[in-house]
């Protein structure tokens, strides 16, 4: 999979969010996006995951144009700010409901995948009453549950415990080995810098740099 | 995909608490009915069964008799003031709910924004439909239990005359007459649960969103009342909708259908199509 970012901007009200940025990611690759709060980074991946009209620009997923051609990416995974899901349905029926849409993860997937990220496939008590870490590693196993070509994780390691945080790293590492595009975002850059090979370092709306981590 | 999406959102606006309480109060005010209303009819019955030879008077049947069938019961006037809030209240908040909590971004992007969106409208069309016939079915055939069938006279009381839609059939099959006006109820009601979709993009305020489709209905009944001309009452749909009142004109229901339709479904679709979710 390979994403042109080509020059794109996004205006809210009289605000330049997103200003003129031009990236390209391939597969197998995970990049960080680092910036202080209000930067951009969640909306670049907002952009990315088609949820956003573009002010200018456009993005190109293996050659079709995002809101043109598709109106999403046909195998994507996300984790964008808080995870929504039904109040009132545990995580197991939560995720296995929304793996019946595209028909491909198997309920044993969806639960081999729950317990990949620490909790009980078993549990029945509603999303309404999961800690914030437990919401947190929910979201990240609905992400991943379908393996998708793109993975993109915002803050995924907010509320996680250092354990969880090693076992979202083995994720990402086997998911990259498949192949997987992942974008991910983090306050934190130190553990930025432990997940991603590669860091884009965005400022008020801009990206600044680009580089390795390997390099550092 | 679709057809997955729709089965999901069916699921949710047909199982949910808002949907059992939403029948719980239309089932409530339908039960009252019969014991404020009919059961003196069933022992008048009972007692004329003896005596019916001599009386003049028409004797009390299901089409006059059941919640829609007159205007001077309470509990049928009562049930038409608050069918918006009937029909608002299953799954209308739903769409407000998904966009807030970000479950949306799950949906949207496993399957498609159009998708979604029609399976969001048709199932709030569908649930608030059923959350405000439900109820006038029960009620229906309930009073069928307990008072006969007999066919209506237009002397013996009855508000649908020639001035009114179909009041041949109501005469003549009152059964189709009654039927026709549940499913036009259905559809009143299933337009009016898609109104909260629209006001779902401005309003933060899910009180505002739940009472707005409420207090529309309260404010057309309100112009029309005041209205200086005598039969004004009539196009308002506390009244239009209600059997026992009759319709007086067809595009009446075709006027209103597709003005609620162009708020709660085009209007819907056309900025939910554009929306950037955050």
């Amino acid at each position: 999979m390979i994403i042109e970012i080509d020059n794109i901007s996004k205006q809210i009200g009289k605000q330049t969010v997103l200003d003129h940025i031009s990236l390209e990611l391939v597969s197998g690759r995970i990049y960080g996006l680092k910036g202080k709060n209000g930067s951009g980074k969640t909306m670049l991946m907002r952009a990315i995951c088609g949820l956003i009209r573009l002010t200018e620009g456009e993005i190109r997923i293996d050659g079709e144009c995002l809101r043109k051609d598709i109106s999403f990416p046909h195998s994507v995974g996300i984790l964008i700010e808080s995870p929504g899901f039904l109040n009132y349905d545990s995580g197991f029926r939560n995720l296995r409901q929304l793996a019946s849409i595209k028909g491909i993860a198997s309920e044993e997937r969806i639960r081999e995948v729950i317990a990949r990220v620490g909790l009980d496939p078993a549990d029945p008590k509603p999303f309404r009453k999961y800690s914030m870490g437990m919401k947190q590693k929910l979201g990240i196993a609905a992400a991943i549950m379908e393996e998708p070509a793109l993975l993109i994780l915002d803050e995924p390691t907010n509320a996680l415990d250092e354990s969880s945080i090693q076992k979202l790293k083995q994720i990402l590492q086997e998911a990259k080995e498949k192949g997987t595009l992942i974008l991910l975002s983090c306050h934190d850059t130190e553990d930025l810098l432990k997940l991603s090979d590669e860091v884009i370092e965005i400022q008020e709306g801009r990206v600044i740099s680009q580089w390795k981590v390997e390099q550092v | 995909m679709r057809r997955k999406v729709l089965k999901i959102e069916l699921r949710r606006a047909f199982f949910n608490r808002r949907m059992a309480a939403s029948l719980l109060i239309g089932c409530g005010i339908s039960i009252l009915h019969i014991f404020h209303n009919l059961l003196r009819y069933v022992a008048q019955w009972n007692e004329m069964a003896f005596e019916l030879k001599g009386r003049l008077e028409y004797p009390a049947h299901v089409f006059n008799h059941w919640i829609c069938g007159n205007t001077y019961n309470l509990e049928g006037f009562l049930y038409f003031v608050i069918l918006p809030l009937l029909a608002v209240l299953p799954h209308s908040l739903s769409f407000y709910e998904d966009r807030k909590n970000g479950y949306i971004r799950q949906v949207y992007t496993r399957s498609d924004r159009e998708i979604y969106l029609v399976a969001k409208y048709v199932s709030v069309f569908l649930a608030g439909g059923a959350a405000v016939v439900l109820p006038l079915l029960v009620n229906l055939c309930i009073c069928m239990t307990l008072l006969p069938g007999l066919p209506p006279q237009n002397a013996a009381g009855t508000l649908i005359n020639a001035s009114v839609l179909w009041y041949t059939l109501y005469e003549k099959v009152p059964i189709l007459y009654v039927l026709l006006f549940l499913i036009i109820d259905f559809i009143f009601a299933g337009l009016v649960a898609g109104l909260p979709l629209f006001l779902s993009f401005y309003s933060e305020r899910k009180s505002v969103i739940l009472l707005m489709p409420f207090i529309l209905h309260i404010f057309i009944y309100s112009v029309c009342m005041m209205t200086a001309l005598p039969s004004a009452v009539e196009y308002a749909p506390v009244y239009f909708t209600f059997a026992g009142i009759g319709c007086p004109s067809g595009w009446l229901l075709v006027g209103y259908g597709l003005a609620y339709f162009a708020i709660g479904g085009v209007l819907y679709w056309l900025v939910g199509k554009r929306e950037d979710v955050f």
